[in-house]
Parts: structure tokens; C-alpha cells; sequence
């Protein structure tokens, strides 16, 4: 794995299922190193099939992905995926521990040294009294922050999330928000966050790309918010980032979105 | 749903039950019905007594407890591997599923006349039946536990590197338990039947055969005693298996969902 | 669900006639292992002389009759064991017992009680019947979401009428799933 990356390329990303409509067309996105990426679009317009191919899931029919030169192949641990899905991510006959050691057992062969780095990835994120419980005695946030953990620990290039927290209760979800955002203060991992949620996408990201409703979703717009380090959804700019996107998403037609969310 | 009740009432009532069941049936035979339709409770328990201190009883239970443990295990380990390769196999699934739930509907007492054709009246065609039908529940609950794998699972351990062979035993392999312990346990209901098929015909010991000669002979009471000592061993082994899984801590992780 | 999915089962029939066929060639001794194609040509043959159709009828009877008065029996006996505790205790370690007995082993005692006669044979199907259908209508009854009862008291319908409006109809996937014929066959 080349470790000096500078960015993540993406050109001209073309899907199509078999026999299935053409779901993302001419899709052109650069990530840069330590960037925290938000991908923003209305449910069905194509975010989870876009991902799916930056982790290796599933092959493009068209065009590129590379870090740099170097393209990328299937999946593997430069490009970690955090799961929506709270009640299959997790391995369930696995502890705490043990989810987040699963993946590291192929790269550090010594025991002691693998727990401890597991136990570093779960105190950081906050799991340090939980670590002999297993999935299902986790509430949701706990579950998430567990795959956060098992993924940070592999160190990967990336850290491609889908919706983390869309199946958490909107409490939960604010704070788990703000301590991914707290967490990446610290670790400037880079990260790929897919989202529908325009404000979640406001709070996190440093760069924003938004997809136009499918099916052939394309890029609308890819920007960097100005906004301040702290993020205040009640700020005069956030707010006119929100309207900004909200336009952008608007503009395409209505109708779509209803179509797209009542196909969801 | 129900009327919440403490658990001595419950087995009170059930005892009641039984009693007045037992009662009913001791009023009954010899007035209503004929002793040798249904024979009185005492004349049951001296038959049992009797063939217990002669040994007969005994030594039924022991050939047929080697039998279907036997029978089974050879059952249990055949269904697994044949489970787990048909399962990873993709669309294989769909197609020979239906064929394996169609031979888990045909009776094992049709499949007597043939084995005893192919393997003559040892022992070995009888655990063959037993082995079989264990085998045909063992693959079915194997295969799915296979294909019920959440895909977001198999898509989680790719992503945190691992390779096609070590999904199979880290991840697969584990999903698939509690399906597998699952079909085990009903296989010890399968096997139990195929137990009794196969020693109704062509055989000279085992409970099946006690059942079937006391009929011969008009030995009403013996048959009775021989009816429930499968269903005390059917049960009985059922319980053993709850508790036994159940006793390891390392099984109790595969339930978990 | 794929195309292969959706014509899976057939492609499975296929094949296990294949593998009938293949087998049957290698043990070469129609004795011991009739080809499929025998079988057909017998079957052809019976319903020629009409003789398939006394077996069949003879199967189907037994299984209407048997089933046709168990069925009923079994379910109301389930949904009753399911809403009353009492009643569950009193008849559940009879069902316990009829579930670890094999059905099978009963048959010598129908035939002394019966003799070789139609009416041992719906004996046979109707304690089947019974016992499957109480199991799975008592599990149906037990499985009714909470919510669901609940909903019916808040509009008023309690008691005796929610169970009867509500919890019956929605266990009846339960009992419905339990009247395949496919365990009564053996
Ligand atoms: N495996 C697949 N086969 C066929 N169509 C698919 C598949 N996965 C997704 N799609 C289609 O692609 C479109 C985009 O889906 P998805 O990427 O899940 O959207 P989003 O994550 O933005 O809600 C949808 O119309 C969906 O039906
Ligand atoms: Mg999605």
C-alpha cells in the first residue's frame, strides 16, 4: 500500500446494473488527503452505489478510481466502510474487543500488541468501559461508535461512512455528529460521509459534493463551505449554505426526490 | 397475551392433568374397554418391571440408543460439509434446495424395503436410514444458515481485509452456527422416526422390535411400555442436547444475533 | 428475485431425475433401483387400468377425513392453550408427549385397536393432525404483537372480542402454515 497519497481520484464513474437504468453518469470527484468529504444527494439518487465502488464492492462499468496513480482493487483495508446497517455491521459473536481486533489479526501478529491497539481505537472513541460486551447489549450509537473503532484501527487510507447515523434517534444522532467531528479534529483521518441529511453534511464536512437525483445522477456541485470550525446550524452562513444546496437539490425537479424517497 | 399465573399453579394444574388422566385411564380399562385394547396402568408398570429386571428393556434401549447416536452423528457431520459446500455454491441453492426438502418429506419407512435390498439385515442399513434422514435436516438448516449471512457482514470483513478463505471460516462459518445447531436438534426427531421404521421391519432387538413382537404375541402392556420409552428417550434426548449446548459458554456466543 | 432463482426448482426436478436416471444405469438392476422411466411406464400403466385412481382416492380419503376433522380440533385446542394458562398446563404434557413420540410407533397400537381398517388409518391422521395443528396454533396465539391487542382495546373491542377479532385472525398464518400435509404423510 503507498502510504504518501496525496488525493483520491474519481473520473468519469460511470454504473450501470445488468439489465438496470444507468445509475451514476459521468461522476468526477477528488478527495484530498486529511479532507472530510461529504456526498450529499436525495435517497435512491445513487450515494451507496457511488461508495460501493470507492470501497471495491462492486466494479464501475465505466471509468476510474485511484489514490493518485494507482488504482484500486475489490476491497481491502485502505478504504474501511461504516455501515448504516446497526444490527448487521457488527460481528455478534464477538465482544467489543474482539470486533475490533477482527480485521487487525491478518497484520499484527503479536496478541498483546494487537489489544492494545484495539484498546486505544476504543478509548478514543469513547468505548473503553464497554470492551467485553458483545453487539447486541450495545445501544445504536454504542454499535456505531464499535464500528468506528474496528475501522480506525485499521489505519486505512480512508474512512468511507454510508449513512452512519441515519437509523439513530435524532438526539443521538446531533451528538454522535459532533463527537466524529471532535474525533477528526484529532485524527484527520480522511473521511468520505455519505448523507440526505443537508445539516449533518454542514456540521462535518470540509468539502461537500451534492448528486442530483437519480437515476443518471450526476455532480451538481462540489464546494468548500466557508464556514468557522465551530458549526452552528443557527449562524447567518450556515444558513446560507443550507439554502445554497437546498437550491441546488431543488432545482433539478421535485417530483424526482418524491419518486426517488417513496421507492426508498 | 396470558394472564400472568405463578409457576406452581402451572405445574399444580399439570399434575392434576396427569393424575386425572391416569385415573381415567385405570376406571376405564377392564370396564369400558377390554384389557387387551387398553391395558390397565398397573399391568404396564409390571411389564416394565418385569422385562427391567429380565434385562430385555435394558438391552432394547441400548441397541437402539447406538442406533440413532450413531446414526445421527454420521448424519450431523455428512449434513454440515454438504450444508456448507452447496450453500457457498451460488445459485446452487435454489436448485437443489427444493430437492432436499422434498426428501425430508418422504418417510424413511419407504426407504426400508430398499436399504434392506442393498445392505441386507445387518446393522448397517438401519444406521444408514437414520444416517440419511439426519443428513437430509442437517444440509437443509446448514445451506440456509449459509445463504441467510447478512450481506453487510460478508461486505464488513472484505473491507477490513480479509481473504475469500478467511471469510469462509471467520465469518461464515460462525453465521451459519446457530442454523446448524438448530437442524441438529431436529434431526434427533428425524432420527428417532427412521429408528422406528427401520427396526419395525426385519429386525431382532431394539425398542421398534419390542413394540412390534408384543403386538405379535397380544402382549398389550409391553407395547405400551415400549411406546413410552421412545417417547421418554426422544424427549430425554432432546433435553440432553439443550443442556449440553447450552453448558458451553463458547456455543451460547452463536446465538447471539 | 433472478431469473436462475425463479426457475431454480425446476432446474432442481431436472436434475434429480437426471441423477435418478444416472444412478439407475450404473446399478444396472431394476430390482434393486427402477429408472424413472419404468416408474412412469407403471404409472402410465395404472392410470390405464384405473388402478392409480383407486390409490390415490384411498390416500386422499384418508387425508380429508383425518385431517378434515383434526384440523379444526388441533386449532381450537391451540388457541385455547394459547389464551389460558390453566388450560395450556392441562393439556401440555400430553402434547409433550405426542411431540417425542414418533407417529409411527403408534401404528401397531391403531391396528390393535382397529384392525386393518379405514378407520385406523384416519385415527392415525387425526391424532397427527391434533397435535401438529395445537402446537403451532398455542405458538400463533403466543407470537400476536402486544401492540396489536392493544390497539383493538384502545377502539374498544376488549376481552373475549379482542381475542376472537384479533388474536385469532392474526395467528392464522400460524395455523395455516401448520396444516401442510406434508408431515400427516408419513
Ligand atoms: N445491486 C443493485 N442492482 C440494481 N439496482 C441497484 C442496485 N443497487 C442500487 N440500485 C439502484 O440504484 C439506485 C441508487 O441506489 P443507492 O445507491 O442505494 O441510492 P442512495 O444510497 O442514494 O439512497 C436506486 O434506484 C437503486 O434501485
Ligand atoms: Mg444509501
Amino acid at each position: 500500500m503507498e502510504n504518501d497519497w496525496k488525493r483520491l481520484k474519481v473520473t468519469g464513474l460511470y454504473k450501470q446494473f445488468s439489465r438496470g437504468p444507468v445509475v451514476l453518469s459521468n461522476i468526477d470527484l477528488t478527495v484530498d488527503r486529511g479532507a472530510f468529504m461529504c456526498i450529499l444527494g436525495p435517497s435512491g439518487s445513487g450515494k451507496s452505489t457511488l461508495v460501493d465502488l470507492i470501497a471495491g464492492f462492486e466494479p464501475p462499468t465505466d471509468g476510474r478510481i485511484a489514490f493518485d496513480d494507482s488504482p484500486i482493487h475489490g476491497p481491502g483495508p485502505d478504504r474501511v466502510v461504516i455501515f448504516q446497517d446497526i444490527g448487521n455491521a457488527l460481528f455478534p459473536w464477538l465482544t467489543v474487543l474482539e470486533n475490533a481486533e477482527f480485521g487487525l489479526k491478518n497484520f499484527v501478529r503479536n496478541k498483546n500488541e494487537r489489544r492494545a491497539q484495539a484498546m486505544e481505537a476504543l478509548e478514543l472513541v469513547g468505548l473503553g468501559n464497554d470492551t467485553h460486551k458483545f453487539p447486541s447489549e450495545l445501544s445504536g450509537g454504542m454499535k456505531q461508535r464499535a464500528q468506528i473503532a474496528r475501522g480506525l484501527v485499521m489505519d486505512p487510507h480512508v474512512l468511507i461512512m454510508d449513512e452512519p447515523f441515519a437509523a439513530l434517534d435524532a438526539i443521538t444522532r446531533r451528538r454522535m455528529q459532533y463527537e466524529l467531528k471532535d474525533l477528526w479534529e484529532r485524527t484527520h483521518k480522511t473521511v468520505i460521509f455519505v448523507t440526505h441529511d443537508i445539516t449533518e453534511a454542514l456540521i462535518l464536512a470540509t468539502d461537500v459534493t451534492v448528486l442530483s437525483s437519480g437515476p443518471e445522477a450526476r455532480i451538481l456541485d462540489t464546494f468548500r463551505p466557508e464556514l468557522p470550525d465551530e458549526r452552528d446550524p443557527a449562524d447567518a452562513e450556515f444558513i446560507a449554505a443550507y439554502r445554497h444546496i437546498e437550491s441546488l437539490i431543488g432545482h433539478v425537479h421535485d417530483a424526482g426526490d418524491v419518486r426517488a424517497e417513496t421507492a426508498q | 397475551m396470558m394472564p400472568r399465573h405463578g409457576l406452581h399453579r402451572t405445574i399444580l394444574v399439570a399434575a392434576l392433568s396427569v393424575l386425572t388422566g391416569i385415573t381415567i385411564w385405570g376406571v376405564a380399562s377392564g370396564t369400558l374397554v377390554s384389557e387387551t385394547l387398553l391395558p390397565h396402568p398397573f399391568s404396564v408398570w409390571e411389564a416394565a418391571a418385569e422385562k427391567s429386571e429380565s434385562g430385555l428393556l435394558w438391552e432394547s434401549i441400548r441397541v437402539s440408543l447406538w442406533r440413532v447416536g450413531w446414526g445421527w452423528i454420521l448424519g450431523v457431520g455428512a449434513g454440515i460439509i454438504t450444508g456448507l459446500i452447496l450453500g457457498e455454491l451460488r445459485g446452487v441453492e435454489s436448485v437443489v434446495g427444493p430437492i432436499f426438502e422434498f426428501l425430508k418429506g418422504v418417510a424413511p419407512i419407504s426407504l426400508v424395503p430398499i436399504m434392506i435390498l442393498w445392505f441386507g439385515i445387518g446393522e448397517l442399513p438401519k444406521l444408514l436410514i437414520i444416517a440419511y434422514i439426519t443428513w437430509v435436516v442437517v444440509t437443509v438448516s446448514t445451506m440456509t444458515g449459509v445463504r441467510e449471512v447478512p450481506n453487510v457482514r460478508l461486505r464488513a470483513a472484505r473491507c477490513l481485509g480479509l481473504s475469500q478463505l478467511q471469510v469462509f471460516y471467520r465469518v461464515i462459518l460462525p453465521s451459519a452456527a446457530s442454523f446448524v445447531l438448530l437442524g441438529m436438534r431436529s434431526g434427533i426427531g428425524f432420527a428417532y422416526i427412521a429408528l422406528v421404521s427401520a427396526e419395525f421391519i426385519a429386525v431382532d432387538k431394539g425398542v421398534g422390535f419390542l413394540i412390534m413382537d408384543s403386538r405379535l404375541n397380544l402382549q398389550t402392556s409391553l407395547m405400551v411400555v415400549g411406546i413410552i420409552t421412545l417417547g421418554l428417550l426422544g424427549s430425554g434426548s432432546q433435553l440432553l442436547y439443550d443442556a449440553v449446548t447450552l453448558q458451553m459458554p463458547w456455543l451460547s456466543r452463536f446465538r447471539r444475533h | 428475485m433472478t431469473q436462475a432463482g425463479r426457475l431454480g426448482p425446476l432446474y432442481g426436478i431436472l436434475l434429480f431425475f437426471i441423477l435418478w436416471q444416472v444412478a439407475a444405469a450404473f446399478i444396472g438392476t431394476p430390482l434393486l433401483f427402477p429408472e424413472p422411466m419404468d416408474v412412469m411406464r407403471g404409472l402410465a400403466r395404472m392410470s390405464e387400468t384405473g388402478e392409480i385412481y383407486v390409490h390415490l382416492g384411498a390416500t386422499l380419503q384418508r387425508l380429508l377425513v383425518g385431517l378434515g376433522v383434526g384440523i379444526p380440533v388441533g386449532a381450537v385446542l391451540g388457541c385455547a392453550m394459547g389464551a389460558s394458562r390453566d388450560v395450556n398446563a392441562w393439556f401440555d404434557p400430553y402434547l409433550r408427549m405426542a411431540n417425542s413420540t414418533p407417529a409411527i410407533a403408534l401404528i401397531p397400537f391403531a391396528l390393535l385397536w382397529f384392525g386393518v381398517t379405514e378407520l385406523a388409518r384416519y385415527s392415525l391422521v387425526f391424532y397427527l393432525a391434533v397435535y401438529v395443528l395445537a402446537l403451532s396454533a398455542r405458538q400463533g396465539v403466543a407470537q400476536v404483537p402486544h401492540l396489536r391487542i392493544k390497539a383493538a382495546n384502545t377502539l374498544g373491542v376488549l376481552g373475549v372480542s379482542a381475542f376472537f377479532r384479533v388474536v385469532i385472525p392474526s395467528s392464522f398464518p400460524a395455523i395455516l402454515g401448520a396444516s401442510g400435509p406434508q408431515r400427516v404423510l408419513e
